[in-house]
Order: C-alpha cells, then structure tokens, then sequence
C-alpha cells in the first residue's frame, strides 16, 4: 500500500486502512442489586482500524473506559457484536494492555517484568531475553534491565509498562488514560515517545484519555463521547499529518482541533 | 550482635551480682554458674539432647503443616468464596477457642506421642496465616487480575507468578507470628503428657522442685523461638528485598 497512502491526505489515509475490529451497536449495562439497570454505554458502533492511532475522549461517566475494557475481553458486552478481522482473540498474545498505573510485579527487575508475557506464554528464554531486550532500548530503559521497579521514576515505569504491553506484538494496544497519572512535564515528553514507539512498531493503537491536547496531539482520529448514556457523540479524522512532533502544537490546525474539540466536550 | 552480646553478659551479671548480694539459696534462684552446671549434667548425664530434638521437630513440622494448610486455605476462599461461607463459622468457632482447652482431647485421641503436639502447633500456627494471607489476597490490586485475564493466565499461573509473590510481605507477618504461638503449642502440649521434650523436662522440673531444670528448659524453648523468628526474618530479608518496606533506594532517574 506503501506509496498510494503517502499522497492521500490524513483523512483519507485513515479510513483507507482495513478494519481490524468493527464494533456494531456495542451496549453496557450495569444491573445493580436492586433490579435497577445503568446504562453505561448506550449502543456504540466504531470501527478501529489497521494501525491508526484512535483516541476516546470525554468526561468522566462517558463510558470510554468500558468500550476499552470490552475491545480488550476484560468486560462482555450486553449487546451488539465485536467483530475481528482475523476472529476473536484467543491467545492472550492478541491484546496488549497498558493501565493507568504501571501494574508491573515490584518483585521482577525491569528485564524479567517486559519478558512477563512471554514467560507466561512459553516463549524459549534465549528468544524471549531477546525481544524484552530489544523492547527494552526501543523505550529508551535499555540501561534498567537490571532496576526493580521501585528504582524508577514513575514515567520510566510507565514505559516498562508499555514495553511490557508491545513485547509481543499484540493485534490492537489499547491503554486506559496511561498518562493520567503523571506529572505534565514528563508526560509531554512521555506523549513524544508513545509517537515515536508508533512509528517504529506500526501498532494500531486505542488511547483513552480525557485531555484533549493529548488526544489531539497524538491521534489520527478522535472519538468525542458523552455522558449518560455513554456514547459517541463525534468522530474526528485529524488532518494534522501523520508525522507528529512539537512544531505541530504552534500549528493554527492544531488550535483549531482543540477549540472543536473543547466546544464538544462542553 | 556485639551489642545482643553485651546486654546479654549485663543481664548474667546482674544476676549474679543479685544472688550473690543478697543470698539466695540456689534452690530459689540459682547462680549462672550454677545453671552451666546443671547444664553440662543434663547433657552429659540425663541426655538432655534428646529432648531438644523432640521439641524442635513437633514445632517445625506443625508449623509448616500449619502454614501449608493456612495458605491453601486462604487460596481455596478466595477462589470459592462458598467453602469459605460454609466453613468459616466453624474456623471462627475453632480459633475463639482456647486452645489449651483442645489440648487435653487431642493427647486423649492422638497419645502421648509427638503426633497431638504437631496437631496442636498446627491448629495455632495455622490462624494468622489463614487471616494474614486472606487479606494478603483480596488486598491485591484489581489491575493485576485484569493483567492476567489480558495474558489469558490459567489459575495456576495467577497464582504462582502473580498471587504467592504479591502475598509474601503479609505471609511473613503471619507467619512470624505463627512461630511464637508454635513454641508456645508445642509446651501446652507437651506440659498435658509426654514421655519426652523440653515441655517434659519442665514439668519434670516442677514435680521435682528443680529449679534449675526449669530454668534450663525455658532457656533453651527461647533459645528455640528466637532462632525460627530469626530464620524467617532471614528468608523474608532474603525474598523480600523487592518490597517497598524495605525501599531504600528513590527513583534513580527522573524520565
């Protein structure tokens, strides 16, 4: 497909990329004790494609974190079909997963908690060594094979996390706010390495988040959702080029998207 | 251990100084020097090296018997939270229960072997293992759960790669306590009947009025004790040294 995308615009380039999972009318609901039922997500139809960049923005309540957690089988649905390109996953090597916290075992060293998946999955331990490494320098922790994680700064965690979440190469990595907890400074400079890793793995990513500059600071396109019931209000191609870096935020497009953006999630 | 040392020659001389000064027949308090004697009598003459192993081993193999079935336990709970309806009154009912007062039925059953001394030391070493990992499980973080459902772990894996390591810091608490209510349950034990042990040789001692042999024994049980609390200190530094109790280091470098 090679030099055919590189002359479409952005737009176009994404939606000229093979759906990797369609979601048709996706629905969540929530039966509490009592009999009484919350909608959590009102039917959602989204299709995600072959290595895009997709944000899902919106206030808290909005039901993004619950479409996340049902693309990645930690929740089923109550309605609608998710369908896979390739069928459902079945491995667990399908899905890569990055939480808000790091999530890694402070018992392992840096090395041991990327290569974590593959150990579960049996990967031979000279190959797996070998990917965790590699996996490792492309975060930029090459040097912290050997740290436990309570030696790292939590944005050096979050990275082990990713490279955790990457190590072996899943279908779709989706991450829930994976920034949200840290400080400005170092998740600006966390948001340039998430492109960068982009670039270089081609994953197609599912980025939950309820900043909009991050959102549109990193996405081919953005899904605007709102609350009760949650659902997608907007879907947004961002015609801001695939090749993202600092110059973009001085782009009058850029403020373009976030005062549109903003004004959505009003 | 330069200071453990010093405090202890400060307390054998004290003592001294104390029966010395104010003549205390040795029946009553005897000297240390006195004590060292009756000390090299009983190994030497009475084979109170026999009786040492005894102890040592009911409080051991209880223990662990204890520790193994409190641990399988809590994982049995958590996973079936209905073994966990059914049986915990009768847990609850069991461990409100002194258990000096199972004692007696436990000799009357089991002998006077070493076997209702193991049982006994089992059933109280068995209790704060089974709360401390209880809570050790359901206090581990939902997002590990939802990492391993990513990676498809099986329940084997969750438990040995994820659940056992997470619960190490809570284990140990439980078990450290654990070990001091053992030594205790191996002397109730061996107190209510038995042909042999340190708790033998103490009701020895009180039958006999031997002062001496009573003292020799609780030395020797504390001896005991500490040294399997010290143990497990050992391994927990050793296991443990990932923990964030024993941090030491801040983040290396900001990033």
């Amino acid at each position: 497909m090679g030099h055919k995308v590189e002359k479409l615009k952005p737009a176009e380039k994404t939606s000229s990329l093979p759906v990797l999972v369609s979601a048709q009318a996706v629905t969540k609901i929530y039966r509490s004790r009592h009999g009484d039922s919350v909608e959590a997500l009102a039917p959602t139809t989204l299709d995600i494609r072959e290595g895009e960049f997709l944000s899902l923005i919106g206030p808290s309540g909005c039901g993004k974190s619950t479409l996340l957690r049902i693309l990645s089988g930690l929740e089923p649905l109550t309605g609608g079909t998710l369908t896979w390109r390739d069928g459902p996953p079945t491995a667990g090597s399908d899905v890569g997963f990055v939480f808000q916290e790091p999530v890694l075992l402070p018992w392992l060293s840096i090395l041991d908690n990327v290569r974590f998946p593959l150990d579960v999955f049996r990967t031979p331990r000279a190959e797996a060594n070998e990917r965790a490494r590699a996996m490792l320098a492309l975060v930029g922790l090459g040097a912290f094979e050997k740290s436990l994680p309570k030696e790292l700064s939590g944005g050096m965690r979050q990275r082990a996390a990713i490279a955790r979440a990457l190590v072996y190469s899943p279908r779709i990595v989706l991450m829930d706010e994976p920034f949200g907890a840290l400080d400005l400074l170092t998740r600006d400079r966390m948001n340039d390495e998430l492109l960068r890793i982009k670039a270089e793995t081609g994953s197609t990513i599912v980025f939950v988040t309820h900043s909009i500059e991050e959102a549109a600071y990193l996405s081919d396109r953005v899904a605007v959702m709102s609350a009760r019931p949650g659902r997608i209000s907007a879907i947004h191609h961002l015609d801001l080029g695939p090749q993202r870096s600092e110059a973009i935020k001085d782009d009058p497009r850029f403020y373009q998207w976030l005062s549109t953006l903003r004004k959505e999630l009003r | 251990m330069i200071r453990t040392l010093l405090s202890l020659a400060g307390f054998i001389l004290a003592w001294w100084g104390l029966v010395v000064l104010f003549d205390v027949p040795s029946y009553l308090v005897p000297s240390p020097l006195e004590l060292a004697e009756k000390f090299w009598f009983l190994t030497t003459q009475a084979g109170l090296f026999g009786h040492v192993p005894v102890t040592v081993m009911e409080i051991i193999v209880g223990f662990v018997i204890g520790t193994v079935v409190g641990v399988a336990a809590a994982v049995l709970f958590t996973r079936f939270p209905m073994v966990e309806v059914v049986l915990n009154p009768l847990i609850i009912f069991i461990q409100t229960a002194p258990k000096i007062a199972i004692a007696p039925l436990l000799l009357l059953w089991l002998g006077l072997g070493a076997t209702p001394k193991v049982v006994l030391v089992a059933i109280v070493s068995f209790f704060p293992v089974l709360s401390n990992m209880l809570s050790a499980l359901r206090s581990i973080d939902p997002n590990y759960g939802a990492l391993a459902r990513i990676l498809k772990m099986n329940a084997f894996q969750r438990l040995w790669r994820i659940e056992l390591p997470q619960s190490l810091p809570l284990l140990f608490a439980g078990m450290k306590v654990g070990v001091t209510l053992a030594v205790t349950a191996a002397v109730i034990g061996e107190l209510m009947g038995a042909r042999a042990g340190l708790g033998y040789l103490l009701s020895l001692g009180q039958e006999t009025a031997d002062v001496a042999l009573v003292l020799v024994a609780v030395i020797l049980l504390s001896l005991i004790g500490y040294l399997l609390y010290v143990a497990l200190g050992a391994a927990e530094r050793r296991l443990l040294g990932w923990h964030e109790s024993r941090a030491s280091a801040a983040p290396a470098v900001e990033g």
